[in-house]
């Protein structure tokens, strides 16, 4: 039954990140114009509550076994892969105005264009995995 | 009901609700579930199923949590929608407003434009490859603007700096330079 718990946290994400308007394209437009604080104020409120979280998780952390830890772990540095993954995204988010989470949303505010932008990320996915280990990292 | 109360549940939120809420949520997933909050993950879930069996599938396979998880995330979409809880104007700036109107943009209601999001012959094709480096280059960075620009930043991980710098640079070039010439098509 573990799956319910997922989706009712989709659903919690959803509902903040479609009222927070963070999956509308207008929004991302006017982000990278810098005529509106809207989306920077989220995103740094975002990882300043983030963070600290994260500050409170590691103190906790010392103080258990390390089997109760809370798992922090960065993602691993690589390079020419974070930035040039990175532009790439980038090109895709401000062309269709969604990043991963807001596409799933929009097809569910029945958005139904978006399902070619999920399709599309698929297909992406599909050739970044099979052409892997043969990009720079 | 006090009119800030109705307001959170029929209007948009300002950033400083929204923008807390999902560091708030991304924490408490953390503290609940042990996991780290990320969504471009998903794509790699869907994509093992279409692989052969073998190592490679169950080494992807066993983060299926995430398939649920974006399930859920279409359906508080759907119930939004149904419930007209949705807002009808996104309230942009005048200056954007202008420069999109001037780039052909004329139907401002919703949260994207019907001009882009259609399933008209170019427009269509544009939504597929701007998914498809979506998909490749977040794979590639290893993360989307959740896992590496909130969770991974909240961390201060390089990796995540990075892949955050890189997603602007990005995004600034389409805007300036792709979006416009898409719009007058």
């Amino acid at each position: 039954m573990k799956y319910v718990r997922y989706i009712f946290y989709g659903i919690v994400f959803a509902i903040i990140l479609i009222k927070a308007e963070a999956i509308s394209w207008f929004r991302i437009q006017e982000m990278f114009y810098f005529q509106s604080f809207h989306m920077y104020g989220v995103l740094f409120s975002a990882i300043g509550i983030a963070l600290i979280g994260v500050q409170l998780i590691k103190v906790r952390n010392k103080s258990l076994a390390d089997s109760k830890k809370i798992p922090l772990g960065k993602k691993e540095l690589r390079l020419k892969a974070n930035i040039m993954g990175g532009i790439l995204f980038g090109l895709g988010w401000a062309v269709t105005g969604a990043c991963p989470g807001p596409i799933y949303a929009l097809i569910g505010l029945n958005y139904l264009p978006a399902i070619l932008v999920l399709a599309g990320a698929l297909t992406g996915t599909y050739v970044y995995l099979s052409v892997k280990n043969k990009l720079p990292q | 009901m006090p009119e800030y109360f109705s307001q959170l549940i029929y209007e948009s939120w300002p950033w400083y609700v929204g923008g807390p809420l999902i560091g708030l949520f991304a924490i408490s997933v953390l503290l609940i579930e042990r996991k780290a909050l990320g969504v471009s993950s998903s794509f790699e879930q869907f994509c093992a199923v279409a692989l052969p069996a073998g190592e490679k599938r169950n080494f992807i396979l066993k983060d299926t949590w995430q398939i649920w998880f974006v399930f859920g995330i279409a359906i508080g979409g759907a119930i939004l929608h149904l419930a007209h809880l949705d807002t009808e104007f996104v309230q942009i700036s005048a200056g954007t407003k202008g420069i999109l109107n001037q780039q052909g943009v004329t139907d401002f209601t919703g949260y994207v434009p019907s001009e882009l999001y259609t399933f008209a012959v170019p427009q269509s094709i544009i939504l597929i490859l701007g998914g498809f480096v979506i998909g490749f280059g977040s794979r590639y960075a290893g993360g989307c603007t959740a896992g590496h620009s909130i969770m991974g930043i909240a961390q201060s991980a390089p990796s995540s700096i990075l892949a955050t710098a890189g997603f602007f640079a990005g995004g600034l070039i389409s805007t300036y330079f792709i979006v416009p010439f898409i719009l007058s098509l």
